[in-house]
């Protein structure tokens, strides 16, 4: 009985455990992904901004030719 | 004798008073005749006077007429200036009204596009972004890691794609500098012309500026996020 008793207690340690470590990783695996997506969408929006002043820049150049 | 003497007496009071009468008789006619003629002719006057007065008061009532009949046409003819001008402004307001809802409509339209792409966006985001699939944290913290690389590998090609386009535009500037300079030393174009063309090349300059200070910016931007991107990585990977 006492062997038993041991046994579940073991059993319980580790799974408690174990999820606590599952529960960690899935939250350091969620802070770099928000970082990671941040720093994506902040690139994305810079990209964009430079491509458009490009685009200005083109046009503004074409009527330079005419001069 | 006697008798005769008496007729002749008789025969001449007769034929004097006769004569008188006549005379008196002629005169009187002749007055009333005069008196006629007086009347005939103050009629004739008072005839004509009223024909005068009724041609008078026909030329103005035809005046009238007419001056009623030019304000009618005046008053028409701005009735319909005023018409035609509040329907050139109901069309006017119309076709503002038309394009604001096509506006609307189109901005609508961007919105729910613009909508769908973020939600497309954040789909493919949980699809790729958030589910691991088969993999394990560990591997899939590096797969994302390596896409954000990927994305910073991107930006730095365009960044100089856009330096190639700053360059370009720098030379284009210059040239168009010397060709103004040419035309005002030869005197071959007019001088507000050359001014005009002056601000176009202010202005080119001015946006090359603006591309520039962007295109340093972000590579400065995209520089620290790759540094951000390498820290956040090295405890996934341990």
């Amino acid at each position: 009985m006492k062997k038993i008793s041991l046994l579940v207690m073991s059993i319980i340690l580790i799974g408690i455990v174990s999820c606590r470590d599952t529960k960690k990783e899935q939250e350091e695996l969620d802070k770099t992904l928000d970082t990671i997506e941040s720093v994506e969408l902040e690139i994305d929006e810079t990209v964009e901004e430079v491509e458009k002043k490009a685009e200005e820049v083109e046009s503004v150049l074409i009527e330079l030719d005419s001069i | 004798m006697k008798n005769i003497f008496k007729l002749i007496t008789l025969f001449l009071t007769f034929l004097v008073m006769s004569s008188t009468s006549t005379y008196a008789q002629g005169k009187s006619q002749d007055k009333i005749k005069v008196k006629k003629e007086k009347v005939n002719k103050v009629k004739e006057d008072i005839d004509e006077e009223a024909e005068e007065y009724q041609e008078k008061a026909e030329e103005m009532k035809e005046k009238g007429k007419a001056n009623k009949d030019t304000a009618k046409d005046k008053i028409k003819g701005k009735k319909d200036k005023a018409k035609k001008v509040k329907d050139d402004i109901d069309e006017e307001a119309k076709e503002y009204q038309e394009e604001v809802e096509e506006m609307k409509e189109k901005g609508k339209a961007n919105k729910d596009m613009a909508k769908d792409k973020m939600k497309e966006k954040k789909d493919k985001g949980n699809s790729y972004g958030r589910d691991k699939g088969d993999m394990t944290g560990k591997e899939f913290g590096q797969h994302r890691a390596a896409m954000a690389k990927e994305k910073i590998e991107n930006s730095e090609r365009s960044f100089n794609e856009n330096e190639e386009t700053l360059k370009e535009g720098r030379d284009k500037v210059k040239e168009a500098k010397e060709r103004v300079k040419k035309q005002r030393e030869e005197k071959s174009v007019d001088e507000e012309i050359l001014k005009q063309k002056e601000e176009k090349i202010s202005k080119a300059e001015e946006k090359l500026n603006e591309l520039e200070d962007l295109i340093k910016k972000g590579k400065e931007k995209v520089r620290k996020k790759g540094e951000e991107i390498d820290k956040v990585i090295k405890p996934v990977e341990l």
